[in-house]
């Protein structure tokens, strides 16, 4: 949470991934909390609070995204990995 | 009293007329009332050219009242409408219009005369879907042949129905959207399960393959395409299916604009591929990790009731 605090303003029109494939990561926590989800996706991270309002930042090289699939390699299949380590080259 | 707006042009303004008849208006809003799932609070942003609704909106305070709601209510038609009744209640809204009293705001306004009313009422009762012959090329049918010789001999042509695009009925709301997924999109049921091939007949998918993901889909109704289902299983839609091996499958259905719809996963459904173009062919769409071409279906009602 720290590192998303920390994570600058996105530009006007960034837009996360919406096509088939690997869309990026979804972060979803605590119902009681009031930030509801993290989307965190082709260099724009947005974070949806319990009202319906959205901050839109930028995760300037994907270093965020890089750092969550990193984290997720203990639980995904090695194909699934292979997925997503090919999407975050291009 | 209300404003109703007939949402239809894009180069003149629309017709808007204002009902002040107490009586017209409180029979307008018993039924409003009683099909309030119709309704929106404002129009679709996948709205298209020709008659896309009908605004009411109201001239006194009295609608927040009697409606719950403080400003405007949108009846989607045609491609958009959320029901059969929505055509219904759009005919009579037109009548109501025409008793009404013509607004106009100082620009050249429309008044609702009978050639416009001719072009609504048509509008209102076209087909959301089109009966249509899906016949193989001569190369397809040699090549099906090899592959099913007794189904692609027996039924060279086949009637299929192609429905409108209304990427609004699964875009719109949050829960429809975010709980069906591609295969409830071919399938042209909304279940809100994120439906798996072959969980509603029993034996979902156990890889993702070409021939686990056919067997699947056989198993919950789909037949392979020119194998022909009769009238009783209308709507019959073509669909294809495609996978990322071993990590997916996804399927587009054909529209009957031409092109082809898709909704991936828990995404909003659209026309496009991964490059932004309007998928005219599947086949060479951008698919992303979706490399493999899995093959031509037709859906039915029963394989539509039957998924999970």
């Amino acid at each position: 949470m720290r590192r998303i605090a920390a994570l600058p303003p996105a530009p006007q029109r960034a837009a996360p991934l919406q096509g088939l494939g690997y869309r990026g990561m979804r972060i979803t926590g605590d119902p009681a909390v009031s930030i509801v989800e993290i989307v965190v996706s082709g260099g724009v991270v947005i974070v949806r609070d319990r009202n319906g309002a959205e901050r839109v930042l930028q995760d300037t090289g994907r270093a965020l995204e890089r750092s969550l699939v990193g984290l997720a390699t203990a639980t995904l299949d090695p194909a699934e990995m292979s997925v997503l380590r090919q999407e975050l080259r291009e | 009293m209300l404003r109703i707006t007939a949402d239809m042009f894009s180069g003149r303004p629309d017709p808007i007329s204002d009902i002040t008849e107490e009586n017209e208006v409180r029979v307008l809003l018993r039924e409003v009332e009683s099909n309030r799932n119709l309704f929106l609070s404002k129009a679709p942003a996948e709205a298209g050219l020709g008659v896309r609704g009908f605004r009411i909106e109201p001239l006194n305070d009295e609608f927040e009242r009697d409606l719950g709601v403080d400003s405007t209510l949108y009846l989607p038609v045609g491609a958009q409408a959320r029901g059969s009744r929505a055509a219904e209640i759009g005919e009579r809204l037109v009548t109501l219009m025409e008793r009404g009293a013509p607004f106009s705001s100082g620009a050249a306004a429309q008044p609702l005369d009978a050639s416009l009313r001719e072009f609504l009422i048509a509008q209102l009762s076209a087909p959301s879907q089109l009966s249509v012959t899906d016949r193989p090329a001569t190369a397809e049918v040699d090549a099906e042949a090899e592959q099913h010789s007794e189904e692609a001999t027996a039924a060279a042509a086949c009637i299929i129905e192609l429905g409108k695009f209304n990427p609004g009925f699964w875009n719109n709301d949050s829960t429809v959207r975010s709980r069906n997924n591609c295969y409830n999109y071919a399938s042209n049921w909304r279940t809100d399960t994120f439906a798996q091939p072959g969980l509603g007949c029993g034996s979902v998918y156990k890889a993702f393959t070409r021939a686990e993901l056919t067997r699947a889909s056989l198993c919950d109704g789909m037949h392979h395409r020119y194998n022909c289902f009769p009238d009783s299983e209308k709507p019959r839609p073509l669909v294809a299916l495609v996978i990322a091996p071993g990590i997916d499958f996804h399927w587009y259905r054909k529209q009957v604009e031409g092109f082809w719809g898709h909704k991936p996963g828990s995404y909003p459904a659209r026309n496009t591929d991964n490059s932004g173009n309007v998928i005219n062919d599947p086949e060479k769409a951008n698919r992303g990790p979706y490399t493999e071409f899995c093959g031509y279906f037709y859906g039915c009602i029963s394989q539509a009731r039957r998924i999970r």
